[in-house]
């Protein structure tokens, strides 16, 4: 983000390609897919236009992350309600690359693994996905969100426990109890 | 991935991230999403020092020459040479005007941007009408924003059963057994109700100061 700052063109395709796809899936798997490139668009137009004000010594990850949560809860304003999600509507198209047996199994994986998250409550997914797609800590999440550590720690452990269930539930993703 | 060091004490959290990591989502952008993201960036681009000096340093030469000339008193004196030289004076409004611009913004402070709303309405074409939002989130105070935002939600399917549930365990619930109490609100932060959660807590705590809390809950709650 420095070099960025500092007019290095390439730098921003790097922050770009580092960071899109988890991004990306941050807002499919918690808004309607009809509004997720707008949401994923406006995030960065935040970040290219306030790139002056942004301080190197933070983790971009988190700075991103941050700008893409406050645009979340503004979608939500907007609606004025929660999102219209169906735990199908995040199921990707099988990957041709892949062999057959495999992609069977990742595929009920998927559908399995949308479904429980698209049952959580809001908090606990979104805790989830910056925990599992954004890889930040408990207290950059605690940062992102505006609360505190505990709570994340807390949102976090329902989250999981309730995932596991769910899944072993399903039967069709090996979970192993804890 | 970052480091999660301290995260690995959460029960459960190595099986959900295997079963995560198995599916192997991996959507991503469209690319033309990526081309008018990166275009975005590529114009918004600050250049470097460098690039401004040429600029710069023949503005400064020209006012210079300018302020010499006009201070000397030569041109009062000699307006007819010069006009029949043909040699006038350079003025400085006659300065190419991207000279000028490029000083003024090297000069000036950089502005805030508009604010506005974050209507997410424009489409892929349309961002030069969306690079003119403004930053208003990003600038809330979360404290703010999370709350309404993300309610006691009725939210989807299964959910918004099991929330009935609770609430309907929650209002028959007995006050008088700490242990069923203390079940109701283990029921409620599960369900992230949160709030409410915090309000019978803190309930809980002024009608059983000395009961011992579990460890789900001791320290989970803030105030």
């Amino acid at each position: 983000m420095s070099r960025f700052q500092n007019g290095d063109a390439t730098a921003f395709e790097t922050l770009y390609a580092r960071h899109r796809g988890a991004l990306y899936r941050y807002f499919i798997r918690q808004v309607a897919r009809s509004a997720v490139d707008d949401l994923f668009q406006d995030v960065w137009l935040r970040v290219i236009k306030g790139q002056a004000r942004y301080r190197p010594d933070a983790p971009f990850s988190a700075y991103l992350f941050r700008i893409a949560h406050n645009i979340l809860v503004d979608h939500y304003r907007r609606a004025g309600r929660l999102p219209e999600l169906t735990s199908t509507e995040h199921l990707e198209l099988p990957d041709p690359g892949a062999g057959p047996e495999r992609e069977f199994t990742q595929s009920e994986t998927r559908a399995a693994i949308s479904a429980a998250l698209a049952d959580l409550p809001a908090a606990q997914r979104e805790t989830f996905l910056l925990h599992e797609e954004a890889g930040l800590t408990l207290e950059q999440i605690a940062t992102v969100v505006g609360t505190g550590r505990e709570t994340i720690k807390s949102r976090l452990r329902y989250a999981l426990n309730r995932l596991r269930r769910d899944l072993r539930d399903r039967e069709s993703v090996e979970v192993t109890p804890a | 991935m970052n480091t999660r060091e301290s995260d690995n004490t959460l029960p459960g959290a190595e099986q959900v991230s295997s079963a995560y990591r198995a599916a192997n989502f991996n959507e991503e952008p469209p690319a033309e999403l990526d081309r008018a993201i990166l275009a975005a960036a590529n114009r918004h681009r600050r250049r470097p020092l460098a690039s401004y000096l040429p600029s710069l340093a023949l503005a400064a030469t020209v006012v210079l020459s300018v302020s010499l000339v006009l201070r000397s008193g030569v041109l009062n004196e000699n307006t007819e040479t010069f006009s029949d030289e043909g040699t006038s004076a350079p003025d400085i409004r006659a300065l190419p005007t991207s000279s000028l611009q490029e000083l003024d913004e090297f000069v000036e402070p950089e502005a805030p941007p508009p604010q506005d709303s974050t209507a997410p309405g424009a489409g892929i074409n349309t961002l030069g009408a969306v690079e003119g939002r403004s930053r208003e989130a990003a600038e809330n105070n979360l404290d703010e924003a999370v709350a309404p935002a993300l309610p006691e939600r009725a939210p989807l399917g299964v959910t918004a059963n099991t929330a009935a549930a609770v609430r309907t365990i929650c209002s028959n619930t007995d006050r008088e057994e700490p242990a069923a109490w203390l079940g109701c609100i283990a029921a409620l932060l599960e369900e992230g109700n949160e709030d409410e959660a915090r309000r019978e807590l803190a309930a809980f705590t002024q009608a059983y100061a000395d009961y011992p809390l579990p460890a789900d809950l001791d320290g989970q709650m803030e105030p």
